[in-house]
């Protein structure tokens, strides 16, 4: 026989099928108008036993069956629930019902439809005659799986120990089965002599159980001894984790934990200390607890966790650029000779792979995946969803991307906020997108990727998109365009990002203050970077996220103007063309507009702009730069196109102070300092939004 | 000498199996109908461990370790209760009664020795 159960199969069905013909007998015999409550014991006793014995010998359908006629007895046992002629019929049948469940189980045969029929009747009368049966069986809880170092366990036994006949002694021997136990006695509790109940239990102990076996194997061995408050069983850290002293004292020199305990609440904080002498007042140790957190946040925020792979790369690098620089030092001691030459073109050759190297490999260490952004939103968006009653699905792409660790920190609150907007206000309420024939579940799409020097990241709905007249409307109220004007598109769907902006005339609990868009635009320039929106109505909104891919190096164009020498990120360029031919006409006197295919673009004069040079050599400068930014563009006049080459960024503002229209300053190879023009700033400069 | 357990069980299926499985482990196994039977076995005996269901006519379970408690030779014995999944409550009760653990229904023989020998 496989199963030893099996040789108790012919035993159960004898059995089983006894109780039932004694649960007809029973209820047949009984005199409704007297009943004696031990045949109603008899009764439920007879379905517990088919129950329970059913469940243990592998007959789920016998057990759940009966346990519903068992649910049924309890309440007239408890006498809660008249035993009527009627209930007396219906427990007959269910007799009978047992009776066939047996029968077929025996055979191994399911139940035939038309008892399965008569069941699923009688069921119901069983519930319609009273309260509901309870669920047939309480999955127990299951203990989370944590396998880990090991436990730290504080156990106290329970005063009835010894009178409930539990053996300590297994129960530690259980324990030590498990990995390595180390134990601490702990005997306070133990009272004075002639205070003691010699039959109770007043022992404790600490224990350190060093094991890779999950918790739940450690509860099972407290299972019968648990009581709640009496045990506490914590995790051990995590190897490589630092462990605290009191950890290392215990396990190297024997010191039990509670002794760690008592010698830890002992010590006091200087604070304490402080106010106990009256040195300084509470409220004053308050503040500088805050202050101290607060330079804690600040300098886990400026570290930085790097892969030792990577550092053993720049080691190499760094190994191959002396290697170089020796290579060169050669070669410059061979002079002019053709060998010499050869040498130190093919020195240099490496020297400039090396150093691009390096510098990207620098920049390296500095990326962290957008995934560390975009983690928080799935739940985000799923309460704010529930919130709003607004079914919402979050897909995301391009989590890997890599991106500079300062943006990361700079993207969680714009990004939080168009998310918000997004499901707030771009997700129509859902009758409106039943009527309009989309999906009932809306979908935002968060997305990033690399592209060409830049990282892109959209935030997507397929909501009702923009509303250009509203747009339109309240930039006119709050004077953003002059009347008149026929701002493009992108002009105008960029206006939302203006500070004090919102179309929406009810101010919602979560965005439509005006404040959110404002905050997402300051926070993408002053990364460097540049937004882009694309809306159709009816389909839904795109705003896009243009940043660099770090901040510390640009892409610049260089020009020189007169004698100065400016950089241009070359994100912001977009073309440059001869003044000669191009159509370049002069309007209000003395400011030139360009007509560039259809479209009429300022130029602008950056000697006078910048206030340097003298402003009548404009009409001169035989080139001209067309820059964007935000939608706005203008054509900047140089002399000279200097070239395309990556720039380091030093900062203006912590060397001398923030100046407008500049963003920066870089060192050119021949030592000259250059001024990194800020696109944006000069735009605004020249529309006279700002002074100089 | 070998060890003794009494199993009380009103269902004669479920003694079976049990002391099947017992004495499969090398445990002498004595059998009682019901608590009263129980206690009419138990008396005079030197015991290692009582397994008892709860419902059972003339005496219940929890009625019989309080009974046998209550007498000196199986004050600090080892009885585990057998009980329902759906019936937490029981644990408590068993617990209140002297009871040192339970055993949960439907079990299989390895579960039973489990417990076994986590209590003795």
């Amino acid at each position: 026989m496989s199963n030893p159960m099996d040789q108790f199969r012919d035993a159960f069905f004898e059995e089983a099928t006894e109780l039932a013909d004694g649960m007809e007998a029973t209820l047949l015999s009984m005199d409704l108008t007297a009943v004696e409550p031990e045949d109603l014991h008899t009764l439920f006793r007879a379905a517990h036993s088919i129950k329970g014995n059913a469940a243990t010998f592998g007959f789920p359908a016998v057990a759940s069956f009966t346990h519903q006629l068992e649910s049924t007895l309890e309440p007239v046992r408890q006498g809660t629930r008249p035993l009527t002629d009627d209930l007396r019929e219906i427990l007959l049948q269910g007799v009978d019902l047992i009776r066939s469940h047996l029968f077929h189980a025996r055979r191994d045969e399911v139940l035939p439809e038309k008892d399965q029929q008569a069941q699923a009747a009688l069921v119901i009368k069983l519930k319609e005659d009273g309260s509901a049966p309870a669920a047939a069986v309480v999955a127990a809880p299951v203990a989370p799986m944590v396998s880990g170092t090991g436990f730290s366990i504080r156990f106290e036994a329970p005063r009835d120990t010894f009178r409930r006949g539990i053996n300590l002694e297994r129960l530690f021997r259980d324990l030590a089965k498990l990995g390595t136990l180390h134990t601490w006695p702990d005997l306070s509790g133990v009272p004075a002599l002639e205070l003691m109940e010699p039959e109770d239990c007043y022992l404790a102990w600490d224990l350190r159980l060093e094991t890779t076996r999950p918790r739940a194997d450690v509860d099972d061995v407290f299972e019968f001894v648990a009581e709640g408050e009496n045990l506490h069983i914590e995790n051990l850290p995590q190897e490589g984790a630092v462990p605290q002293l009191g950890e290392i004292l215990q396990a190297e020199a024997g010191v039990s934990p509670k002794d760690i305990r008592e010698a830890l609440s002992q010590q006091k904080q200087l604070g304490e200390l402080l106010v106990d002498m009256g040195k300084v007042k509470p409220e004053a140790v308050t503040k500088a607890l805050d202050q101290q957190q607060k330079k804690k946040n600040q300098a886990e925020a400026s570290t930085v966790r790097v892969a030792t792979e990577k550092i053993d790369r720049l080691v190499n690098l760094v190994g191959e650029l002396v290697i170089t620089q020796a290579m060169l030092t050669q070669a410059s001691q061979a002079g002019h000779t053709m060998q010499g030459e050869e040498q130190m073109s093919a020195a240099l050759l490496q020297l400039d792979r090396h150093t691009r190297e390096l510098q990207e490999r620098v920049m390296g260490i500095r990326m962290v995946p957008v995934e560390m952004v975009f983690s928080r939103f799935p739940r985000m968006v799923h309460e704010l969803g529930k919130q709003l009653g607004k079914d919402v699905e979050l897909v995301m792409e391009g989590q890997a991307t890599e991106l500079d660790k300062t943006f990361i920190e700079m993207l969680v609150d714009p990004l939080t906020h168009l998310v918000r907007n997004a499901v707030d206000h771009g997700m129509e309420e859902r009758a409106e997108r039943a009527l309009t024939g989309k999906p009932a579940m809306g979908t935002i799409a968060l997305k990033a990727a690399s592209r060409g020097g830049h990282i892109h990241i959209e935030v997507k709905d397929d909501g009702k998109g923009l509303n250009r007249d509203r747009i339109l409307e309240k930039a006119l109220a709050k004077g953003m365009i002059q009347p008149g004007a026929r701002p493009s598109d992108e002009e105008l769907n960029l206006l939302i990002f203006e500070p004090g902006f919102s179309t929406l005339e009810q101010v919602s609990d979560l965005s439509g203050r005006g404040v959110g868009m404002d905050v997402v635009r300051q926070n993408v320039r002053s990364l460097g970077g540049r937004i882009e929106v694309e809306s159709q109505p009816g389909q839904g909104t795109t705003i896009r996220l243009v940043l660099p891919l770090t901040l510390a190096i640009l892409d610049g164009l260089t020009v020189r103007v007169g004698e100065e020498t400016f950089v241009f990120a070359l994100a912001s360029v977009l073309e440059s063309f001869s003044r000669l031919g191009a159509d370049v006409q002069t309007v209000k006197g003395d400011r030139e507009v360009i007509n560039l295919r259809g479209e009429f673009i300022p130029v602008v004069r950056l000697q006078k702009l910048l206030g340097f040079g003298t402003s009548g050599e404009a009409a001169a400068r035989p080139l001209l730069v067309l820059v964007e930014s935000e939608g706005r563009r203008a054509a900047m006049a140089v002399d000279e196109l200097l070239g395309q080459q990556q720039v380091v960024i030093k900062s203006l503002e912590t060397h001398y102070k923030r100046v407008e229209g500049i963003s920066g300053a870089t060192i050119l190879g021949d030592g000259r300092v250059a001024l990194i023009l800020d696109v944006q700033g000069l735009l605004r400069l020249e529309a006279g939004l700002v002074e100089a | 000498m070998a060890r003794c357990i009494l199993t009380v069980d009103d269902s004669s299926t479920m003694r079976q199996m049990i002391t099947f499985t017992l004495k499969g482990a090398n445990f002498d196994v004595v059998e009682a109908e019901d608590g009263v039977h129980a206690l009419e076995v138990a008396k005079g005996r030197k015991l290692d461990l009582i397994i008892t269901d709860v419902n059972m006519p003339r005496m219940d379970g929890l009625t019989l370790v309080a009974r046998l408690r209550a007498l000196p030779e199986f004050k600090f014995t080892p009885i585990l209760v057998l009980t329902t999944e759906s019936d937490q409550s029981m644990k408590m009760r068993g617990k209140e009664a002297g009871a040192t653990g339970w055993i949960v229904k439907p079990f299989s023989p390895e579960k039973l020795m489990d417990v076994v020998n986590k209590v003795i």
